[in-house]
């Protein structure tokens, strides 16, 4: 896995290619710059896989953007990674195009 | 006749036959444990969709053997595959601390982002992405079996 960013300001693009495993997830969350952040986005593209401890980065990081009265979207989901995060209720809490 | 038997035998055989195979319980070995099931999926032509369901809840097994099971740098963990009465079995063992992942109490997914844990999940996925998991204890040994259908 690696992932890119693109800053604008308060808006935050991360580009992520790979699988988001116990391995990455840590790497992920520690890689995020989020104070201050607005307009998050998470462009999904390519990642096929997202497994647990990829999930919790995504739930903290919409947990940390809810904070800072900001809005988070992950776009560009794949089917398989779109059913696992509908299975964990976050199609309830997250903006998922 | 002979051939008939033969092929009987290699019938018999197939429906017993199982693969295992034995990986130290360290996290770097993530991807070739899902390498390895993997292939032995795409050998028993089991279908993609089915295939994916399997890697996340054994990518969550295995990582928890590797992280908790054993005291850092020890131990080993077990995977034996098989097809069994149209469904596909994967079992997990450790001789690590016994430790029974189903007694964890399922995460409330209603609830909103501050609300939630963010742990959790793990568990919850094994359970919703098989058919089946069951916990053993026997011979020291943490058995784990996950199971979809064919």
């Amino acid at each position: 896995m690696e992932f890119f960013e693109k800053r604008d300001g308060d808006k935050v693009t991360y580009t992520i290619k790979g699988r988001i495993d116990t391995n990455m997830a840590p790497v992920l969350a520690e890689g995020l710059h989020l104070v201050d952040v607005k307009e998050l986005v998470f462009d999904l593209k390519d990642v096929d896989y997202v497994f647990s401890a990829g999930l919790r980065v995504f739930l903290q990081a919409q947990k940390i953007i809810n904070a800072n009265h900001g809005t988070m979207k992950i776009i560009n989901v794949q089917e398989s990674v779109r059913e696992l995060f509908a299975l964990v209720g976050f199609d309830g809490i997250m903006d998922i195009e | 006749m002979t051939n008939l038997l033969q092929k009987i035998y290699e019938l018999l055989h197939l429906e017993h036959s199982s693969n295992e195979r034995v990986f130290a319980a360290d996290i770097k070995y993530i991807d070739a444990v899902l390498s390895y099931l993997e292939e032995d999926m795409a050998q028993k032509n089991i279908a993609t969709e089915k295939r994916a369901n399997i890697i996340v809840a054994a990518e969550e097994i295995f990582s928890n053997i590797a992280q908790y099971a054993y005291p850092p740098g020890s131990g080993i963990a077990r995977i034996k595959t098989q097809i069994k009465n149209d469904t596909y079995i994967v079992q997990f063992s450790d001789k690590g601390t016994a430790y029974n992942p189903l007694d964890k109490t399922d995460p409330d997914v209603t609830k909103s982002a501050e609300e939630r844990n963010i742990g959790g999940l793990g568990i919850f996925l094994v359970k919703k992405m098989t058919d089946n998991v069951t916990y053993q204890h026997m011979d020291g040994q943490n058995i784990l079996t996950i199971s979809i259908n064919l």
